[in-house]
């Protein structure tokens, strides 16, 4: 691993793990209202490290409650899309014929909307579900990409040369499954699932941001940067802080998921090569 | 050939019919019947209401439903839209340009300075310049446009003053060329949240292809028959074309998203505000109309991704 | 060797003084000391192990080595009366294409892909300065000068839609259009079929003759070099350790060639319950789409039968396309055959299921073309060995790890390959860990795809002595599929040979090989490089086989191409069957209306 991709997961590392404990890391309750009009709005200051918002309440525990909001979303929506899309792809794989050829252009056809119309189409019509099915949601839209990664790869694998040899030499079907396909896959799928993660996060945040998310007074990356809406430069630390965040949790996902990609792909470049 | 393009239409023809059945089925499927509950809710006089119904089949079987659907669609009739008070298919009329101008602004630039920025770092990985863009690169490519979109606006618009904050036009602005020149003004910086992460991946891509072709045989055999850098690259280039190509056609609805929260950030009078607005009105109509031109959209510029892929890789025109 | 046109200059053509190649770094050195001259319009070939050297000797006369290698200081390559080594890029765009030419081993790769062959050719003379209206003109004419009878149409086409051997001319074509003063053949030929090689070897004597051109043959294969070449330089790590005349070379290499063993004799017909019965096999493929239609389907394999009793050998011999790996994975059930029935030892391989299937398997095993592909890249060569040992029930753990080191031994592997991922062994040693592989399960039945293609001269050797051992020792049977004909004549008891599909001829021994019948096995065997000089002159001419050719519906498959004096109506029309062409010669039979029947008595 670079030093690049060293750092990167131990951003990534860091960020999880003080969403994770910002329940006891956050030092005032991220809903608790200020109880003076004087204190809304106020820049980062001793009392208030990162400052407050339209509400007087502290930043940097919203900030660390929001991480927790927007990080869990964008697990959960991970896992959701990147089971669907698995299986999904997996059948359309291993099926082949006409079940292959209507899963692939149902795919087709979800593809061809963009994502961010088709959340606001299902929150428009269904109103605001909460977070957890919020973020299934999200998964529910992002799995498309994953289910044509998973077909791809699983008939490539299939066709391999080396999955022929080895059922030439007999290798019942689940062993050759279990020892020379999944194997290959499991870099392919981990990068995807860093990537589908860095792509999640935004997602979230643009929509709290929207107002179409994570609903105040419940904080979020994205609704924290909405609050400054009116006055984006005066109250610059709203926007700073969370953009910073969402910035660097983004970047360090999509570092590493390069790394880990990279060595999937150089696992298979290297097949076939000579050294004679 | 001919084969090629055909499926090619056809293909995109086939997604179309499926995207109109999805887009049915999201509306017939939404609980509560959002498509006309909405209209009832923000206090649209009932007669007007039952005349939508009416029109669209509301009590009529599924697949009569579906065959009103379609046709009203094929003719252009999107709906009626009761936070702008009119018809859906006027409200995009007035916005898809927008959003147009600023997306297809955005992707060219992306394309063509990243598809030369990429090409450069790959011809000459071994230089010290092109390492230093490589961690440049990385870092900027996940940048969502989201933030960038946020920190332009307080940074070079509001802090600094050097672009708008707001807006396509000066209100009463000047028109002509140096109309023109207000328009690009006002672009700039919307079009450089969209642009910038696109560029830099689109460098990316190119560099990564562009490394690989520089060492291939018949990059040798062209410097063989008398090619020097210049020709040689630009022999290599033209083959290195076809991954970066092939990321246009797939990702376009990815990018298309984004446009949507910098139109927000810059208010930019586009499809994308449009549909936010409407979200939050609850007008259902008008967002399943932005829905579907957003897709009809992204099917026919994948299309065309497509076909320029089928210029630039030979290969592909004999298969379908 | 091929006439040269004397040309006045007494002067070398090229002159090579203290040629070092290194690496930069590392200075790891790849070429020491060599010198040398080609005479103009000499042919010189240049010949050696896999890795001696001698492709970076021609990237180095060429200015093209890879990145990260240089010439030495001391070297000094002259090319008439241009320093090479001195040169500057600028001085290098214009010698390459016009004084010095290339031709690579891998036409495909060698083309670039996004451009008409056309436009290609004419690049070469655009680039030194011609206009670009007489630089295609010049093009179309050379097109047609190297074979391609529509050249207007040849040159709007791509690569990919051309042949291999198509695509070399076109190569040659762009090589030779400026008529340089040296051509330097990067093994031209060893991608390309026997025939193909034998048309494309002459048409770079041809061409040279007209102009000039002075040759620097490279290729592994001395008998090639021998026939096309006055000299040879023989390379060996790094060093130019001989510079003799060719026939000379030639026959030292084959005086010092290990002998295989008894060379098999020809049996008479098979043993009455042969270990392997094929009858009427067709395998088919489906077309590939075309918009909305799919073509025609692919005929790989009509009507073949094929038998093979205990402890022989058969080889199937053919070119690349004539469906003998489509019949091997049919017979060992890795492919689902559209008709025809497979008996091994009497059970129907097609009917079997799941234990028993599996079972079967353990006696028919396959080593494959590409052997390499064949091993998961993840595991380690110890675990694939082992893995054959644990699926067939014969060992587990620890003994199967043992016994698979041992196997790795026997194939003349070291003892670290068993830990090694197949990425770090070199493509001859994965050729012998899949051959490992496959007689892990000590099968009665080893079908051999190619196993001698991608393998270098040294391993060749073993390889082949270890099938012959196993042969002997254990009644191993073999189906040897190999266009290789001289491992064929030393191995096989039987020789069948195929062409589109279908068996054209077969005989007891090597008899199809040595007296071939058919006009197909003659043009084959004939193509195949002696090391004769005198021998290319006296070769049939044949045309080049069409892109989509297919088992033609009617008539002999052969017949388009058929170069018989006498082929008549009933060629085309008729489809000739296998039958008997003497009665002297038992077992040898020939599918061909031209060779007389015997007589029956």
């Amino acid at each position: 691993m670079t030093r690049g991709a060293r750092l990167a997961a131990a951003l990534l590392g860091a960020i999880l793990l003080s969403a994770l404990l910002a329940p006891w890391l956050a030092p005032a309750d991220p809903r608790a209202q200020g109880a003076l009009e004087s204190l809304i709005w106020q820049p980062p200051s001793a009392a208030h490290p990162l400052g407050t918002d339209s509400a007087a309440r502290d930043v940097l525990s919203r900030l660390l409650h929001g991480g927790r909001a927007t990080l869990g979303i964008a697990l959960l929506a991970v896992t959701v899309s990147m089971s669907l899309g698995s299986c999904i792809g997996a059948v359309a794989a291993v099926a082949r014929g006409p079940l292959d050829a209507l899963l692939m252009r149902v795919t087709d056809a979800f593809i061809a909307f963009p994502r961010l119309l088709l959340l606001l189409l299902v929150v428009a019509g269904v109103g605001h579900p909460g977070n957890a099915a919020f973020a299934v949601l999200l998964g529910a839209t992002g799995w498309m990409t994953t289910a044509r990664l998973v077909r791809q790869e699983t008939r490539r694998l299939l066709a391999t040369d080396h999955v022929r040899g080895a059922r030439a030499v007999g290798v019942p079907w689940p062993r050759l499954v279990a020892r020379h396909v999944l194997p290959a896959l499991a870099p392919t799928l981990a990068a995807a699932a860093t990537f589908a993660f860095a792509t999640a996060v935004p997602l979230e945040a643009g929509l709290s941001y929207l107002g179409l998310g994570v609903l105040p007074p419940a904080p979020s990356w994205g609704n924290i940067l909405a609050d400054a809406d009116a006055r984006p430069l005066a109250h610059w630390w709203l926007v700073f802080f969370p953009a910073v965040a969402i910035a660097v949790t983004v970047v360090s996902a999509n570092v590493l998921a390069e790394t880990v990609a990279r060595r999937a792909g150089a696992i298979d470049a290297d097949r076939g090569e000579d050294e004679a | 050939m001919r084969a090629a393009l055909v499926s090619r239409l056809l293909q995109a023809a086939v997604v179309v019919v499926l995207v109109v059945v999805a887009a049915f089925a999201l509306i017939r499927l939404a609980p509560g019947d959002p498509f006309y509950s909405s209209l009832e809710e923000a206090n649209v006089a009932p007669e007007q209401v039952a005349r939508i119904k009416a029109h669209w089949g509301y009590d009529r079987p599924i697949p009569e439903q579906f065959a009103r659907f379609a046709r009203n669609l094929a003719q252009g009739d999107l709906g009626y839209s009761h936070s702008r008070i009119q018809s859906v298919q006027e409200a995009l009329a007035a916005t898809i340009p927008n959003t147009l101008v600023l997306v297809v602004t955005a992707l060219g630039v992306a394309f063509a300075a990243g598809i030369a920025l990429g090409a450069w770092q790959g011809w000459r990985a071994e230089s010290r310049a092109a390492r230093s863009t490589d961690t440049l690169g990385t870092v900027a490519v996940s940048v969502p446009e989201f933030v960038l979109a946020v920190l332009l606006m307080i940074g070079p618009a509001l802090a600094w003053r050097w672009f708008p904050v707001s807006g396509m036009r000066t209100e009463f602005g000047p028109a002509g060329l140096a109309g023109l020149a207000d328009l690009l003004w006002h672009l700039a910086l919307p079009a450089t949240a969209l642009a910038l992460p696109v560029l830099f991946i689109v460098a990316r891509l190119q560099r990564n292809a562009m490394l690989g072709v520089r060492d291939a045989e018949f990059v040798r055999a062209a410097r063989a028959r008398g090619a020097g850098e210049g020709r040689a690259a630009r022999r290599a280039l033209r083959n290195a074309l076809v991954p970066v190509l092939a990321y246009a056609g797939v990702h376009l609805s990815a990018l298309v998203g984004g446009v949507v929260i910098v139109e927000k950030v810059f208010d930019w009078p586009g499809m994308g505000r449009l549909m936010v607005a409407a979200v939050h009105a609850r007008d259902y109509q008008l967002v399943v109309g932005g829905v579907l031109a957003g897709a009809v959209c992204t099917v026919v510029g994948t299309m065309l991704a497509d076909l320029l892929l089928l210029w630039a890789d030979p290969r592909q025109r004999g298969r379908a | 060797m091929s006439a040269p046109v004397p040309r006045r200059r007494a002067a070398p053509a090229l002159r090579v003084r203290e040629l070092d190649v290194r690496t930069e770094g590392t200075m790891r050195a790849l070429l020491t000391d060599v010198n040398f001259d080609v005479a103009p319009g000499e042919a010189v070939g240049v010949v050696g192990h896999s890795g001696a050297g001698k492709s970076t000797l021609a990237g180095a006369i060429a200015g093209l080595l890879p990145r990260g290698v240089a010439l030495g200081k001391r070297a000094q390559v002259h090319l008439g009366d241009v320093a090479l080594h001195e040169a500057t890029p600028d001085a290098w765009c214009d010698l390459r294409g016009r004084r010095i030419a290339m031709v690579f081993q891998e036409p495909a790769m060698a083309l670039d892909p996004a451009m008409r062959i056309g436009d290609l050719v004419a690049q070469t003379a655009r680039w030194h300065g011609l206009p670009a209206r007489e630089a295609r003109d010049r093009a179309h004419d050379m097109l047609g000068r190297v074979g391609f009878r529509q050249p207007a149409r040849a040159a709007r086409a791509f690569p990919h839609e051309l042949s291999g051997g198509q695509r070399q001319r076109a190569l040659i074509a762009s090589a030779m259009l400026l008529a340089p003063e040296l051509l330097i053949a990067d093994e031209p030929t060893t991608a390309l079929d026997p025939t193909v090689q034998a048309q494309v070897l002459d048409l770079i004597d041809r061409l040279r003759a007209e102009s000039g051109t002075a040759l620097l043959l490279i290729s592994h294969d001395l008998e090639v070099v021998a026939e096309r070449c006055g000299r040879a330089l023989v390379v060996a790590g790094g060093r130019l350790v001989d510079d003799a005349p060719s026939a000379q070379v030639l026959a030292g290499a084959r005086a010092r060639r290990t002998p295989i063993g008894q060379r098999a004799v020809g049996a008479a017909a098979p043993a009455p319950a042969p270990l392997l019965d094929v009858r009427g096999l067709t395998v088919t493929y489906p077309g590939p789409r075309l918009g909305l239609r799919r073509a025609p389907d692919v005929r790989a394999v009509v009507g073949a039968d094929l038998a093979i009793g205990r402890g022989e050998v058969v080889a199937l011999v053919g070119e690349s396309g004539c469906g003998k790996s489509s019949l091997a994975h049919a017979v060992l059930r890795l492919v689902a055959p559209a008709a025809g029935t497979v008996r091994f030892d009497g059970l129907d391989v097609l009917g079997q299921r799941g234990g028993a299937m599996r079972a079967l398997r353990r006696r028919m095993q396959l080593v494959p073309q590409d052997a390499g592909a064949s091993l998961t890249p993840h595991l380690r060569a110890g675990d694939l060995v082992a893995e054959a040992l644990e699926v067939h029930g014969l060992a587990q753990g620890a003994e199967a790890w043992r016994r698979a080191e041992a196997l790795l031994d026997e194939v003349g592997l070291p003892a670290r390959a068993a830990q090694a991922l197949p990425r770090q062994l070199s493509s001859g040693e994965r050729q012998r860990v899949a051959l490992a592989r496959a007689l892990a399960s000590d099968p009665d039945l080893l079908v051999a795809d190619e196993p001698l293609a991608a393998v270098d001269e040294a391993a060749r050797t073993q390889v082949l002595a270890l099938l012959e051992r196993r042969r002997l020792e254990r009644g191993l049977a073999v189906l040897l599929i190999s266009h290789d004909l001289p491992a064929v004549r030393r191995l096989a008891s039987r020789v069948l040979v195929m062409y589109l599909g279908r068996v054209v001829e077969a005989s007891a021994g090597a008899g199809a090989l040595s007296d071939p019948r058919m006009p197909y096995t003659q043009a084959l065997v004939a193509a195949i490089p002696t090391g004769d000089p005198a021998a290319p002159r006296r070769r049939p001419a044949l045309p080049e086989a069409r892109v989509d050719a297919d088992a033609s519906a009617t008539g002999c498959a052969f017949h388009p191409r058929c170069p018989h004096p006498l082929k008549d109506d009933r060629c085309r029309s008729e489809r000739p069957s296998l039958q008997s062409v003497a009665t002297d010669q038992p077992g040898h039979l020939a599918a061909c209306w031209m060779v007389p029947p015997p007589p029956t008595s």
